[in-house]
């Protein structure tokens, strides 16, 4: 009996914990520019807000890519992706689990020009390495998601460059 | 050069920031002081820095070389009511959060802790990731009484 009760508590615990250490996948919002209502026209400086979160575990980082829709077609091309940029200066969002929105960027004249369309693909990262989506098939999704990468419409934002704000 | 000129540019502003929240004289006029830290303008200076939930260190001296420190404050422990910072995101002045603040959120930080003295301290500051020891650089903010 004695013997048996470490081997149960074993059998009991063990799953949990096991359970604590599985991987859930993170979610990226782009606020501003607005993920899900695409198409806006926004000034310069383009300020860019997001939220990143995970219910069940603690996201590890988000990652924001920037790069500009060439042929104005709010498809994302191969060459198109190929431009891309990590916002902000290269960098991740670490281990900020917020699901409460907060500013990553500013986007000024260095990046944008106006009457040019820019896309922002937002990916976040679990403490398992689990993504939101593949960015390996990101290419040909449009602004809406939902395609073959998992992308969801609120992490990927569309959007044009109206000018420089008053 | 350019990046001289700018911290020089950024200490002026801080020495103007804190200005009015200063009354001259020894022992001044009692009651809370406010000192206010640009974080945003120093982090768009130095270069990004910290992008995870962030805390502020502040440092207060009787001498230059902060060898005689009299006050040390750290927005991550119980003086965390005493510090609040500026929301890029909301354009309005919130508190200090447990978890830290998202620091590419923070366009300034202002300390409303005790900070009477009546003799000259000088001042420092600087940024820490929350629960660690990530330090950035110190800051300068100046001489106060």
């Amino acid at each position: 009996m004695r013997k048996l009760l470490p081997i149960t508590l074993i059998i009991l615990i063990f799953p949990g914990v096991l359970f604590s250490w599985t991987g859930t996948d993170p979610t990226v919002e782009i606020i501003s520019p607005d993920g899900v209502n695409d198409g806006q026209e926004v000034s310069i400086p383009v300020k860019v807000v997001v939220k990143q979160y995970n219910t069940e575990q603690g996201i590890d980082y988000g990652c924001y890519y920037f790069f500009c829709d060439t042929d104005n077609d709010g498809i994302i091309d191969s060459d198109e992706w190929s431009g891309r940029v990590k916002i902000p200066k290269g960098q991740n969002i670490n281990d900020i689990n917020q699901d409460t929105a907060f500013t990553i960027d500013y986007l000024s004249i260095d990046k944008v020009e106006q009457n040019k369309n820019y896309f922002i693909v937002g990916v976040g990262v679990d403490l398992d390495g689990n993504t939101s989506c593949d960015t390996t098939l990101i290419v040909g999704e449009n602004y809406n998601g939902g395609g073959a990468s998992g992308i969801v419409d609120k992490a990927i934002s569309w959007f044009k460059i109206k000018g420089l704000k008053p | 050069m350019k990046k001289l000129f700018m911290i020089l540019g950024l200490c002026t502003m801080a020495m103007l920031v804190m200005a009015p929240s200063f009354p001259v004289g020894i022992g001044g006029s009692g009651g809370k002081k406010v000192i206010s830290f640009p974080y945003k303008l120093w982090r768009e200076t130095l270069g990004i820095v910290f992008t995870a939930y962030t805390d502020v260190q502040i440092q207060v001296s009787t001498d230059i070389g902060f060898t005689d420190i009299v006050k040390d404050v750290n927005s991550n422990s119980i003086n965390r009511h005493d510090f609040n910072f500026f929301s890029a995101t909301e354009g309005i002045y919130k508190g200090w959060m447990d978890t830290g603040v998202p620091a590419t959120d923070i366009l300034d930080i202002i300390y409303t802790g005790d900070l009477n003295f009546t003799y000259d301290v000088y001042i420092r500051w600087r940024i820490v990731e929350h629960g660690t020891e990530n330090y950035g650089d110190w800051l300068p903010l100046g001489v106060m009484r």
